[in-house]
Parts: structure tokens; sequence; C-alpha cells
């Protein structure tokens, strides 16, 4: 060894003449670590519980978000602004036009024929109950009864009543819920000629394509589509 | 091999621990800057080496390269923590050391191979052994260190 070697050996020795000369019992060194290490088990299977609920808590807020099935309740505001519309015969049978979300209550006897459209958006347009119509909107036969199961979002919905199909008359009471307005059930009160029912429905077709065109451009644009009514 | 090594691998794990915990304090302490990591540093290697100490043909090595290992890793954690260069000693400390401070900007592998050198008292196949290097790698790493330090301390 050379000075320069013996300047570095004292160098080190008088650092290391400072390190700590206690020994402790290694059992307690051991229980240390294992605490710790169950510590961070219990920590990442806390976080891993926190992350599947976020993930879940997520999922659940996406499926609120999407279409509903017909007759679920909305946690999310319709797609339309404009005041519920219900129209239709009081007890006769006849045309009932109605937008928004319908509540079918009827008497265990009474039959309650019609069509309704659920047209959501992204769900594909599905007929709940049908009877068969003829060119000016009358039942060509009682095919289809319409009951509590077949509530839901209607963008428009022609019921026929069907009084004329069974007795009593049916005492059919339509609930249209709109946004955040208290629900309000409607009993339909007028009936509704197959012309000014084809307006209403030309008026929501137009509504409808309106919103379909400012989803795509939305779309088009990279933004997220408006949070849409339904079930 | 050195005697003691021999000795200690027929010994048991207490024994180990007894006859090269402060030798390890000491070396761990050269290698990082605190008392409390050299402590750390050195409590791991033997925790790691007490779950595998059946199957280690040398403890007492396996235990150096341990703790040398440990000392690196806990010099580069603490460099990428701070993304700065270790802050100079205080030069009106009254255990400030020119040459250990000159030691201490050493890069992570040199300061390892002086300590193991100049406080361990190895041979360059010690070293070469405990950090897995090929001998010549070691002797011009070494000489690196060397320079450098000359360099600073004259």
């Amino acid at each position: 060894m050379n000075d320069f070697d013996d300047i570095i050996s004292g160098a080190v020795a008088g650092r290391a003449e400072h390190a700590p000369t206690n020994v402790p019992d290694f059992g307690d060194i051991l229980a240390t670590r294992q605490e710790r290490l169950r510590r961070r088990t219990v920590l990442a299977a806390g976080g891993l519980v926190v992350a599947g609920l976020a993930g879940i808590g997520l999922f659940a807020s996406a499926a609120d978000e999407s279409p509903g099935v017909a007759g679920e309740p909305s946690t999310t505001p319709p797609r339309f602004d404009e005041a519920p519309q219900t129209t239709g015969p009081s007890g006769d049978s006849g045309i009932w036009y109605c937008v928004g979300r319908v509540t079918f209550t009827t008497t265990p006897t009474t039959t309650v024929a019609g069509t309704g459209r659920d047209t959501r958006p992204n769900e594909p347009t599905t007929t709940t109950s049908t009877v068969p119509l003829d060119s000016a909107g009358e039942p060509v036969t009682p095919t289809t009864l319409l009951n509590e199961s077949d509530s839901g979002y209607y963008e428009h919905c022609r019921l026929v009543g069907a009084d004329e199909f069974s007795t009593p008359a049916p005492t059919t009471t339509v609930t249209v819920v709109e946004g955040t307005a208290p629900p309000m059930t409607t009993t339909i009160v007028a009936s509704l000629s197959p012309e000014e029912a084809a307006r209403l429905e030309a008026e929501a077709e137009a509504r409808r394509a309106a919103a379909q065109e400012e989803a795509r451009r939305l779309a088009e644009e990279g933004t997220a589509p408006p949070t849409t009514g339904g079930g | 091999m050195t005697s003691s090594e021999t000795t200690a691998m027929r010994a048991t794990f207490d024994e180990l621990y007894r006859n090269k915990y402060r030798p390890m304090v000491r070396l761990a302490y050269v290698l990082v800057d605190t008392t409390e990591d050299a402590e750390q540093v050195v409590q791991d290697a033997f925790v790691a080496v007490y779950k595998r100490f059946d199957s280690i043909d040398n403890p007492a090595g396996y235990l150096r390269t341990c703790v040398v290992n440990g000392g690196r890793k806990m010099l580069r954690r603490r460099r990428v923590v701070r993304r700065t260069p270790d802050a100079p000693a205080d030069p009106t400390d009254l255990t400030f050391n020119h040459a250990f401070d000159a030691i201490r900007r050493l890069p992570a592998d040199q300061r390892a191979l002086v300590a193991l050198r100049y406080e361990q008292q190895l041979t360059d196949a010690e070293i070469a052994a405990t950090l897995s290097m090929p001998i010549g790698t070691v002797k011009s790493r070494l000489h690196r260190a060397i320079s450098t330090l000359r360099k600073e301390i004259s």
C-alpha cells in the first residue's frame, strides 16, 4: 500500500467508525418486516377493492346514461324539453297520442291494445305492443294487450282503446314523466283524428331527425353526445 | 473466500448474524450516508439470507453481495428521487473528511468498489465474486475510481 492508499483507507475507516454498533434482535427485525409486508398486503387489497368499486360505479353510471329498457325508471333527463303531450280518447276506442315516459295502468278487466315505438337513441326501434291498424288508424283485430310491463319511454305512441273488444270500458291512465318534473298522470281526454295524429307524428319524426343530426354533428366534432332521455 | 467466511458458512444463522452484523453495518455505512439507511440495508440483507440460508453455499458472501447491492440500489433510488447530485458535506462539521467527501461523490458502482477494497480489505478476485463482474472490470473501475480520488484530493 502506498501513501495514497493509506489516505483512502483512513478516510473509509474514519467514516466506518461512526457506524452504529448496536445489534438488534433478529426476531424483532423479522417481526417488523412481516408486519410491514402484512400492512402492504392489506393496503394493496384495499386498493384493489376501491379500484373495483370505482370501476363498478363507472360502469353503472355509464349504464344509467345509456338507453334503458322500457319500463325502467330513468335517472337522466329526457331529450325533449317541451311539455309532455298526451291526447286521446277518454274511455272510448280511438287513437291516443303521447310523447314521453308512459306508464300504462289498467284495471284487470281492461284490454288496451295499441302500438308504441320505443325510439330511444342507440337502441333499435322496437314495438312493444302492436295491433294491426287499417289505413284510418283503426285496429283491425285486438291482438295485443298493453299493460304495466309495456310502460316505458316512447317518443310517440299510438294507443287504441279496446273497449269495443272488452267490457267494462277501459279506465286507462297514462302517466307521463318528463325531466325532473314530478310524475304527471294524465287521463286521456280527447280523441285524435288520424290527420292530427299524422301531424304530431310528423313533428315527432322531425324532432327525432334533428336530434340524430345533432348527435351526429357532435360525434364528428369529437364532443360527447348529449345525455339523452330514455328509460 | 476468506477463512472467516468458511467458518461462517458452516455456522448457524445465529452465529452469522452475531459475527457479521456489525461489519456489514460498517460496510453499508460507507456505501450509504445515513445510519438508518445502513441499518435498513443490512437488515434487509439478513432477512434475504435467512429465507435461503439452507440453500446458500456461502452465506457470508451472499450476505455481503446483498448489502452491496442494497446500498447501490438505495443510492440509485435517492439520486432518482432528487434528480440532483449529492449535496456536498458541511466543511465546518468536525467529522468532515475531505477524502471521504471525494468518495461520496463517486458514482455508486465505484463507491462500492472502494468500500469493498478499503473497508472490507477484499482482493480483486473477492470483489469480482461479490459484484459478479469480471476481475478485469474490477481492476479497471477501481483504477478509474482511485484516479478520480487522487485528482480530487490533491
